[in-house]
């Protein structure tokens, strides 16, 4: 006869870790992913935007009505042009030096290849990560997000990226 | 010299014990079966009886029975040791003592002779001495209650006699089997209470408790106190 | 077994039992709370979620978002939470809002990871968290996407809903106290059943024991009744056979050795009736012989003296057939003890300066007195025989717990009983010198006396004395019996 009782070391090993399982009570979680996001409406979704960015680095889409005809060039025109006070009454700043709207209108360029080129008045070698995915993301708000944008500064090109905004 | 019936169903035993208390000068005459002692008891009008226990037809007990019916002859038991319930019968039928078998014609006659002896030895003692309703004769060796003679047998006579000797002592059962019965120390006690069972059952008032012979726990009996 | 459990089989079944039905009343207890709480909290979180989203697909915005238009969104949305009512935050930038009327436009409860998650990562997610006070929050993200380019787009704006689960709290903890009401008096409950079960294993357990017991003492018919077809019943069958099988062979033994004594006792019996015959014409033998010539002289002394042995070796023989066959019987009567043994030396005419004596007067003892004479006779006369005069008899009376016992020892001078010989020297007929092929005595003296004492329910023992100052150093037999023996 093996009575449990005579091995209460197996009996203990039993129930430790059911009851371990079962501790009481509602316990903290890490963070849980649930689902899509929430799709809202947007005014003027379709059209041109700049994009900006939030005090912890993620970037922010501002519609640009005035450049809505504009394609990329247009876009990136009112991105050069910095925020507006909506947008630093949000908290969104820019990481893309702010020429004004005159310098940008004669500086910026876009050609079109198989790829967007857009030509900047400034040297792109110093952007950091930021400034170069606001201004690629900018440029095709209002194209195909699958082109590869290359920004070419006076000093130097990049090489092409896309936009990783969009999901 | 003493007639002794021998009453005693196997030849060899029978002539051999015959033949022993002949020449001891003894006049034995000898039954084999229990209807021939009977008859012979009447005709040759025996001193003592041997009575062998284990008879065929009629047994000992009951020829023993038979025989205090009309007679206080003196009788002893033949037995063999063992036949323990049978001596008791036996002594409340009657008998006076008994002898175990085989025994020697020297013990056999030892036994006959202490039973014939007809008085016990109490010295400077004569006449008649009342006791209660007993009256006892001591030189007559005749005890009557209320004046109307009593039929004791020579054992239970003789054991009153001892007793009322003197009146108040204890004695114990062992000491009244060699003064009564002559026999050894360490003899049979039953003997001393079978005969104390018949005596009281003659003299005793059945309606009380015993008054003349009265048993002491653990020590035997007294005469007495009346 | 290695080691003995501490308790008896009846605690260890209990607790075996007990032990397996707790483990069974926890196990499912715990399992069944489990699935059940999970049950509980994905229903809420999953309504809570699917809310909060539902709720923000259903506003309009345009951005960028200023403080009122977050406002506005968090007030809307924070009105309809589901399952519970829930506190609504909006960070938008730096901007932040709150639907609750007072307190901080941030919660405290929002961890910096679900945080990080939302932003980098535009999906739905919650994370259970607790605040200070240990009370369980639901904090749920949300982050707003907008259909831009054929691709959702984060908006940058966030919603977090807060949510105290304290409905969910109550419910669970509902439950373990159900658990925990429902277990207790279950495994209370179980106990009759455990209680049972011990029974019903331990009563045939019991009863063979004392069947056991019972063949121990002798009770060779002891059975035990079967009961069922399990292992204990066939238990108890094996037993029964085997005590079967030993009753027959002991029956055969005790029918074989009966059938030895009862020859014995049918011999001795048959030789008894010619003895007590020729005995009683042994003196006319001796007597006449005296006129015959030498040789027929000696020749019927001779058989004149075999007789007389030849009656003695009979009547121990039918003596010890009797307590054989245990016909033999007490005839008590009280004497005083210092008498009896005076008389048994005085009538064997040992009463002279071979045996010396040690009576204390006034000793009075129930007993046989022809047994307590045949015991004594014969350990006396052995020690004259076997051992060596002066013999010393010994009375005393020593207390026990059932009465008052009566001790005689009977020691002699003789060289002692050799160790060898010792547990035999009441063996029937056992010679302890081979060369003294024929004693005075039958060969079954002490084997007599022993029974004589046995029967008044004592004991005889042999054995050697130390040599000692007064020269005594040779067998000592050892009588203890009841001051009082029962009839």
């Amino acid at each position: 006869m093996s009575l449990p009782l005579r091995r209460p070391a197996v009996a203990a090993a039993l129930l430790a870790p059911l009851l371990a399982a079962t501790a009481c009570g509602i316990k903290p979680t890490g963070v849980v992913e649930s689902g899509a996001a929430a799709r809202v409406a947007v005014a003027r979704a379709g059209g041109s935007m700049a994009y900006f960015v939030t005090p912890d680095g993620h970037l922010v889409p501002a519609p640009q009505p005035e450049y809505t005809q504009g394609g990329p060039r247009g876009s990136v025109i009112g991105l050069l042009r910095g925020p507006g006070s909506a947008e630093r009454d949000a908290g969104l700043g820019t990481r893309v030096p702010v020429t004004g709207e005159e310098a940008a209108e004669g500086g910026v360029a876009v050609a079109v290849t198989d790829r967007l080129e857009v030509r900047l008045p400034f040297p792109v070698a110093g952007l950091d990560p930021l400034g170069r995915r606001q201004l690629v993301c900018t440029a095709l708000s209002t194209v195909d997000p699958l082109y590869e944008v290359a920004l070419r500064g006076t000093d130097t090109t990049l090489p092409p990226a896309r936009c990783d905004a969009g999901h | 010299m003493p007639r002794v019936l021998l009453i005693e169903d196997d030849p060899s035993i029978r002539e051999g014990v015959a033949l022993g208390l002949r020449r001891r000068g003894h006049e034995v005459r000898a039954a084999g079966t229990g209807e021939e002692g009977l008859a012979l008891t009447d005709a040759f009008d025996p001193e003592l009886v041997l009575l062998d226990l284990m008879l065929p037809g009629i047994n000992g007990v009951q020829v023993c029975r038979r025989i205090r019916e009309t007679s206080l002859v003196p009788i002893i038991m033949l037995t063999a040791r063992g036949d323990d319930f049978d001596i008791v019968v036996g002594l409340e039928a009657g008998a006076d003592d008994y002898i175990v078998k085989p025994a020697r014609t020297a013990i056999i006659e030892a036994r006959v002779r202490a039973v014939l002896r007809r008085r016990p030895d109490t010295p400077g003692r004569h006449g008649v001495e009342h006791h209660g309703e007993l009256a006892i004769d001591r030189a007559g060796l005749t005890v009557a209650k209320n004046g109307e003679r009593l039929a004791l047998a020579p054992s239970e006579i003789k054991l009153l006699l001892h007793l009322s000797a003197a009146p108040e002592q204890v004695f114990s059962r062992q000491q009244l089997l060699e003064s009564v019965w002559e026999h050894s120390y360490h003899a049979d006690a039953r003997l001393v209470d079978a005969c104390v069972r018949r005596l009281r059952h003659k003299i005793e008032d059945p309606a009380h408790g015993p008054r003349y012979i009265q048993t002491v726990r653990g020590f035997g009996y007294r005469f007495g106190p009346l | 077994m290695p080691s003995r459990a501490p308790f008896g089989l009846r605690t260890r079944l209990i607790a075996a039992f007990l032990l397996v039905a707790a483990i069974c009343a926890v196990s499912t207890a715990a399992l069944t709370y489990r699935q059940a709480r999970s049950a509980v909290l994905t229903q809420s979180q999953d309504t809570a979620v699917s809310t909060l989203r539902d709720q923000l697909e259903t506003v309009a915005l345009t951005l960028p978002l200023d403080q009122r238009q977050l406002q506005r969104v968090v007030d809307e949305v924070g009105r309809r939470g589901k399952p519970h009512p829930w506190v609504v935050f909006g960070e938008y930038g730096t901007l932040r809002a709150s639907s609750a009327d007072l307190g901080s436009p941030v919660s405290d409860v929002l961890t910096d990871t679900l945080r990080s998650q939302v932003s980098t990562h535009p999906h739905g997610a919650f994370q259970r968290v607790t605040d200070d006070r240990g009370e369980p929050y639901l904090t749920i993200g949300m982050p707003a996407v907008f259909l831009h380019n054929g691709a959702r787009e984060a908006t940058g704006a966030v919603l977090y809903a807060v949510m105290p689960l304290s409905t969910e709290q109550q419910t669970v903890d509902a439950m373990v106290q159900a658990a925990k009401q429902g277990a207790v008096p279950g495994l209370a409950i179980s106990v009759v059943p455990a209680l049972l079960a011990a029974r019903s294993v331990l009563r045939p357990v019991r009863d063979m024991r004392r069947a056991a017991q019972n063949l121990g003492r002798g009770r060779l018919d002891t059975r035990i009744e079967v009961r069922g077809a399990d292992e204990l019943a066939g238990l108890a069958r094996t037993f029964n056979e085997t005590a079967g099988a030993l009753e027959e062979s002991v029956a055969e033994l005790r029918e074989a050795e009966a059938r030895a004594r009862r020859f014995a006792a049918d011999v001795s019996h048959e030789l008894r009736t010619p003895l007590a015959g020729m005995l009683a014409v042994t003196e006319v033998l001796d007597e006449d012989a005296e006129q015959l010539d030498p040789d027929t002289a000696k020749a019927l002394r001779l058989i004149s003296a075999e007789t007389g042995k030849l009656a003695v070796l009979v009547e121990d023989l039918m003596e010890i057939s009797r307590f054989d066959a245990r016909a033999a019987g007490l005839n008590l009567d009280d004497v005083d003890v210092a008498e009896a043994v005076g008389k048994t030396l005085q009538r064997r005419h040992w009463d002279d300066e071979r045996v010396s004596t040690d009576l204390p007067e006034g000793v009075r003892a129930r007993l046989d007195p022809r047994r307590f004479d045949v015991v004594l006779a014969n350990l006396v006369g052995n020690a004259l025989r076997h051992g060596a005069a002066p013999v010393r008899i010994g009375v005393r009376t020593a207390p026990a717990p059932e009465g008052e016992r009566l001790v005689v020892e009977v020691a002699d001078s003789g060289p002692g009983i050799a160790p060898e010989v010792l547990p035999h020297i009441f063996d029937r007929f056992f010679k302890a010198d081979a060369a003294r092929a024929r004693s005075a005595g039958s060969g079954l003296g002490l084997a007599i006396s022993l029974e004589n004492v046995r029967l008044h329910g004592g004991t005889l023992s042999a054995a050697n004395a130390a040599e000692g100052a007064d020269g005594f150093g040779g067998a000592v037999f050892t009588l203890d019996m009841p001051l009082e023996a029962a009839p």
